[in-house]
């Protein structure tokens, strides 16, 4: 019982405050590619310790979950004559079918939402597949405006201009790095993946807010991947000179604010964890992200055992 | 305009290779595939394709003769900006350096700019 209750005040506690840790995540100095792997594996985690709490609450009392750390027989897990009451076994019944839905809701709005994309990317993909100049790894359209997009999937496809064939050759290859990075990382599906949790749960503050936070992340940790490969330099005038070129085209030109953060975050200085090796990303962020579950299960603990104390049953 | 089906690309394909109209029996022979094609199918593709508006046809003699109602690299444009009206729609594509921001992106990193300035 007392993990069912830690699991479940860590899902309360990263659905609402989530956003306002993570937030501090978003800045030049740190790693783009670390942020974005705390906020994914803070999505992931969501869905796990709910679905644990979920799973913890409908196990039956004594299954001995608690046993994992000492807890066992603690006075909640101990039926006292005339102390089991209904209402108890409807509240814990009651959350549990509550967050099996709630789970099977996301999953059904993630399928929904997979499917659409994977027609519209079969139509589209075959629309160029007709129109496009083909070379081995990239597909060409013949349009002067220098532009580079992809396509995930698998397996997923870049997609280029003869426009951006006039750019100087490493602010070409810079931009396509970019591009490739966005495959390597997944980055679609994470896009996706945000997405589905925030149609799904509109109401919990951090599935609303974690799809913005990762297509900004998704393009700043492409960057990053660029520059590391080409050098900050070129990434830089590549951006310059492509949101140059497409001002006229208001709509499609990328916003001023949007311009100058991505150049902020190529030059940004990054002190303490920016001196690991960018390969321990990911360890380290799934490891703090996971913070929030020690602190809810820490917090659950002591309440278990303040209340033991309280009823003289401990 | 609508999508392409398979065998309507490969049709658009010899349409767009062609330097003159086609009659269904020049498009029938200028179609490799791996079966051989009934020239009703080839006819019904180019219907279809008619349909959609991706071709022209016009009478030539007792046939009607077909052309693409625009070149490949015309398609190709008109392909990308549908593509960079909808770049608003992230899960569908990743459109580097030409994607507006939305509203809650923008404020993200009007964010972080404002407290990284302020340090």
């Amino acid at each position: 019982m007392t993990v069912a209750l830690g699991l479940l005040l860590a899902t309360l506690l990263v659905g609402a405050f989530g956003p306002v840790y993570l937030r501090a995540t978003v800045t030049p100095r740190v790693r783009p590619g670390f942020a974005l792997a705390a906020w994914v594996s803070t999505l992931l985690l969501l869905v796990v310790s709910g679905l644990g709490a979920a799973i913890a609450l409908a196990l039956p009392r004594g299954t001995g979950l608690d046993g994992l750390f000492g807890m066992a027989t603690s006075c909640i897990n101990i039926v006292r004559p005339g102390g089991e009451v209904i209402w108890a076994h409807v509240a814990r019944l009651g959350g549990a079918a509550l967050l099996f839905g709630l789970t099977a809701w996301v999953g059904l709005v993630w399928v929904w939402l997979a499917l659409r994309h994977r027609r519209w990317r079969r139509a589209h993909l075959r629309l160029l597949h007709t129109v496009c100049q083909r070379d081995n790894a990239i597909w060409w359209l013949a349009d002067d405006l220098p532009v580079a997009y992809s396509v995930g999937g698998r397996p997923g496809q870049v997609i280029a201009t003869a426009g951006l064939t006039r750019l100087p050759p490493d602010e070409r290859a810079a931009i396509l790095a970019h591009e490739y990075a966005h495959l390597r990382g997944r980055h679609h599906l994470l896009v996706l993946a945000a997405r589905a949790m925030a149609v799904a749960l509109p109401f919990v503050p951090f599935c609303r807010q974690a799809p913005a936070a990762i297509s900004v992340l998704v393009e700043l940790a492409a960057d990053a991947v660029a520059a590391r490969e080409h050098g900050a330099a070129p990434v830089r005038s590549g951006l310059l000179a492509v949101s140059a070129r497409g001002a006229p085209r208001s709509a499609l030109a990328m916003s001023r604010d949007a311009v100058d953060a991505r150049l902020r975050w190529l030059d940004g200085r990054q002190g303490g964890l920016g001196r690991l090796p960018a390969k321990f990303d990911h360890a380290l962020a799934t490891v703090l992200s996971c913070a929030p579950i020690a602190v809810a299960l820490g917090a659950a603990i002591s309440v278990v055992l303040a209340y033991c104390l309280a009823i003289g049953a401990g | 305009m609508h999508g392409l089906g398979e065998l309507e690309g490969k049709v658009m394909d010899v349409l767009w290779s062609a330097a003159e109209p086609m009659r269904v029996r020049d498009v029938l022979d200028a179609l490799t595939s791996a079966r051989p094609l009934a020239y009703t199918t080839v006819l019904t593709v180019l219907d279809n394709l008619h349909g959609k508006g991706w071709v022209r046809r016009s009478r030539a003699g007792r046939a009607y003769v077909y052309t693409a109602v625009e070149s490949r690299a015309e398609a190709g444009a008109r392909v990308l900006r549908d593509v960079l009206d909808a770049s608003g729609d992230a899960e569908r594509v990743l459109l580097h350096f030409a994607r507006s921001a939305s509203p809650d992106e923008s404020a993200i990193l009007r964010r972080a700019l404002r407290q990284d300035g302020s340090k």
